[in-house]
């Protein structure tokens, strides 16, 4: 019995000390997107036609090579970075922001709206997420950022007002919603003081993890051509360019391929931390 | 706020109480009883005879089919906010499982202040925690225990912190169901004493839903014998479970052993 | 159990109905037509091509064309691909994408489930460690990266399978596109199998079990690994769904001629029908993947039982 909790705990610290890593690792690498234009001689998007397609280390000035344009590909790289954590960061908070608000409705009102709610968000399960996207593209046009969130944070609440009504419903019939009834609590008043507090562990950490994914989405638009226009760039959409050109450059596919993976498998082990601590139901 | 009700002798009635889930069978068919202020009525029989249910739909927890239930003569049929919010300060429930009827990420303080915030806005923190502290006191728990969390007390002291906010509002009933069956015997004699000197010292009314009827004959004076959503038997507790008319009265007495409780009476 | 199923099957058709409607008018609505080329056609030629499709009718009327077509099972010919109507199309492209990926599916809840068992039963010990390095990894790198990586690896410099290319599903060709649809899976399943054992075998009856003197092994095969499966089967019936219909992402970079490129391929040119089609395909494999996920779940744990 000793030898299992010893085990456990030492199974908790190893863990966060992955976390940690995890913490450390993303703080270097927001740090080096931030500090980029400082960091390179070059800017982003400027055009070198007398230097195409440097491979690493030929040119002392250019790190990481050069694309086709002779653009730099570190500073282009840090850019797409920047935005990718831009939006992936921003999507995810609007995601968790409508998707809490639905669920924990839907979970507490129960019955009849529960179920009109909850068939809402199985019909947008339904939709393909790029078909989705396209719309809202050709609708307010291909490439804006604001555009981009919406379309990605439309999708990302879906799962987490799941989790939440979820959890609102379970929350329901326990005594202390009773309670709080019998004493004269408000709907609103058991939502904000009951519900929300009870269900704000799960969802933090669901957050958390959520960032990675509405980065990969991103990602996922812009490597189809949907998301990032030029001259602006994200991780997708240098991916997308690197893959084309691999054979001839794949240092152009590898340096945004490194960086999205290092960002992303960082960010879901810093989140399954998160979750460790957070989520009650993990440790009992 | 109280005298929102109109008042009258009887605290409770209830009359002709149909409650069902669905259009099944009703779970509740024709129940009827009656609670004087001051009084304690006992609600016997097994599980599944829709105890928990009519203690559920007496304080308007949950739909009613058909039939009233009226407090201090007014059918909660028409109440609006302003008569639930007064019967909220008349009653208040004690639930089975203490530790599932606190909320786990409240400390014990936040917990009994939760009725003042929700009926006395108006009252200061500082009033607040003097309330706070007198209420612990009369349920017998140290100062201290406002600060912790339910999940660090007993699952005695839950019952009691329990007990401890339906006593908040200064009800004229509690209404328990099972208050003691998941605890621990010994700690079961503690909260029951706590239960019968708030009901002789503080005339709190109370409605008892247990399915030990030794618990019931110490504590109640009034009993009612529920069996699969019907009464089967009611009046004086003496009458009842000395005089058993009914051959389910009889089973369930047979049933339980007798020895808790007499002692102390 | 029958009688349920059917219910529920019966029940999915308002639920796709209301799918249609909605992606029927909100991809009309849309601005932009099938015909709006960069230059533009003469006004002549383009009403007698709009006459030709039914697109001069009312919105309304086109609709109930096209529900009655689909009633019938016809999703209507394509604007961009002449004389291909869609149900050709989805024909060709959707066993394709279907094939790949039933064998990815297969693929990586056979690497998974096991995986996230043996994670589970050593917590903390090196397997488990080693379950979490990897099924991390597999998350964290997407098909678009993932495939791209493989074929540049093992097909551009190791040169042990084609980079890319398809030649009627050979073995030698569909490995890496299968791979890179089957690491998620792999990897979700691991992790989800993994905390669902071990928040069952922490549960009351187990512990109970293993008071009666049951192995280890046996506790997990005859009591722990059912209940312990719920929550892959909620994940895995809407994941299911989005593997069989083809993935846009694997099937471009490895040049696969499947049904997954169709739903961008026709929303960026307006080919409305051939959107239609794949939003119906889609929206009927998610359904049936959630009913067939729902029945599973009924299997599995006896109490849940739906009104």
């Amino acid at each position: 019995m000793a030898g299992s909790t010893l085990a456990s705990a030492g199974r908790d610290l190893a863990r966060h000390r992955a976390a940690l890593a995890a913490a450390v690792a993303l703080a270097a690498l927001c740090l080096v997107a931030l500090a980029a234009p400082w960091l390179s001689p070059h800017a982003a998007g400027a055009i070198d036609l007398a230097r195409p397609a440097l491979a690493p280390g030929a040119d002392a000035s250019h790190g990481w090579g050069t694309d086709r344009l002779g653009r730099d590909v570190f500073a282009r790289t840090m850019q797409g970075l920047r935005i990718s954590l831009l939006i992936g960061l921003a999507a995810a908070l609007v995601s968790a922001v409508i998707g809490v608000a639905w669920g924990a409705v839907a979970g507490y009102a129960g019955g009849r709206i529960d179920a009109v709610m909850m068939r809402i968000v199985d019909i947008l399960y339904a939709l393909p997420f790029v078909f989705f996207v396209i719309i809202l593209a050709t609708l307010f046009g291909r490439g804006s950022v604001p555009v981009l969130l919406a379309a990605i944070a439309s999708v990302g609440w879906l799962t987490t007002a799941r989790i939440v009504r979820g959890q609102a419903l379970a929350l329901r019939r326990q005594g202390f919603i009773d309670a709080a009834r019998a004493m004269g609590s408000s709907g609103g008043r058991i939502l904000w003081r009951h519900i929300l507090p009870n269900v704000a562990g799960p969802v933090i950490a669901y957050t958390a993890l959520t960032v990675p994914q509405m980065i990969i989405y991103e990602s996922f638009l812009s490597f189809l051509g949907l998301g990032v226009q030029e001259p602006l760039a994200s991780l997708g959409s240098l991916i997308s360019e690197g893959a084309r050109d691999m054979e001839s450059a794949p240092w152009l596919l590898l340096a945004p391929a490194a960086c999205l993976t290092l960002l992303t498998l960082s960010l879901n082990v810093l989140g399954d931390g998160l979750r460790d601590v957070l989520d009650p139901r993990t440790h009992p | 706020m109280i005298d929102a009700m109109a008042s009258g002798t009887s605290l409770l009635q209830v009359r002709d109480l149909r409650v069902g889930y669905g259009a099944g069978d009703a779970v509740l068919h024709g129940v009827r009883l009656d609670l004087a202020p001051g009084g304690a009525l006992g609600i016997c029989g097994e599980s599944g005879s829709g105890k928990t249910t009519l203690l559920r739909a007496i304080l308007g927890l949950m739909a009613i089919s058909n039939g009233e239930v009226l407090w201090r003569g007014r059918s909660i049929a028409g109440f609006r906010a302003a008569q639930w919010r007064a019967l909220r300060r008349i009653a208040q429930p004690v639930f089975q499982d203490p530790l599932a009827s606190l909320d786990p990420r409240m400390r014990v303080g936040t917990l009994l202040a939760e009725p003042l915030r929700v009926h006395e806005p108006g009252a200061g923190r500082a009033a607040r925690e003097v309330r706070i502290a007198v209420a612990l006191e009369r349920v017998g728990l140290p100062a201290q225990a406002a600060g912790r969390f339910p999940h660090e007390l007993s699952g005695g002291q839950c019952q009691r912190v329990a007990i401890a906010r339906a006593m908040m509002l200064e009800p004229e009933v509690l209404v328990c169901d099972e208050p003691v069956s998941s605890l621990d015997v010994s700690i079961q004699a503690q909260v029951l004493a706590l239960l019968q000197a708030l009901h002789r010292e503080r005339r709190v009314a109370l409605v008892f839903v247990s399915h030990n009827l030794a618990v019931v004959r110490r504590l109640c004076s009034q009993v009612l014998i529920l069996r699969a959503g019907t009464v089967v038997e009611a009046g004086p507790t003496v009458d009842v479970l000395d005089r058993p008319r009914h051959e389910y009265t009889r089973r369930l007495i047979a049933s339980v052993p007798q020895v808790p409780g007499r002692a102390v009476r | 159990m029958m009688r349920y199923a059917l219910a529920r099957i019966i029940g999915l058709f308002p639920t796709l109905l209301l799918l249609v409607t909605a992606a029927f008018f909100v991809i009309r609505l849309a601005p932009g037509g099938p015909f709006d080329e960069e230059r533009a056609l003469p006004p002549q030629v383009r009403a007698n091509l709009e006459a030709a499709y039914g697109l001069d009718a009312p919105l309304a009327t086109q609709y109930l064309r096209y529900v009655g077509g689909l009633l019938r099972g016809d999703l209507g010919p394509s604007f961009k691909h002449k004389d291909m109507g869609v149900n050709e199309l989805i024909a060709g492209g959707l066993p394709v994408s279907a094939a790949l990926g039933a064998v990815a599916l297969a693929l990586g809840l056979l690497l998974g489930v096991p995986l996230g068992c043996l994670a589970a039963l050593h917590r903390a010990g090196p397997v488990d460690l080693g379950a979490t390095i990897v099924t991390a990894l597999a998350l964290a790198l997407p098909a678009f990266v993932l495939g791209p990586l493989l074929s540049l690896a093992f097909g551009l410099q190791l040169r042990w399978l084609p980079a890319a290319g398809w030649e009627n599903g050979s073995l030698r060709h569909a490995l890496l596109p299968v791979i890179t649809l089957a690491a998620p899976v792999m990897a979700y399943s691991a992790r989800l199998v993994r905390s669902g054992l071990l928040e069952v075998l922490g549960a009351d009856y187990i512990r109970a079990a293993r008071a009666r003197g049951l192995g280890q092994r046996r506790i997990v095969l005859a009591h722990a690994l059912r209940p312990a499966l719920l929550p892959l089967v909620g994940w895995l019936g809407p994941a299911a769904a989005v593997v069989l219909t083809g993935s846009l992402i694997v099937e471009t970079v490895f040049g696969i001629p499947g049904a997954g490129r169709f739903l961008v391929e026709g929303a960026l040119n307006r080919d409305y029908t051939l959107v239609m089609g794949m939003i119906v395909v889609y929206g009927v494999a998610t359904l049936l993947c959630n009913l067939a996920a729902d029945l599973a779940y009924g299997w599995l744990d006896p109490r849940i039982r739906r009104p």
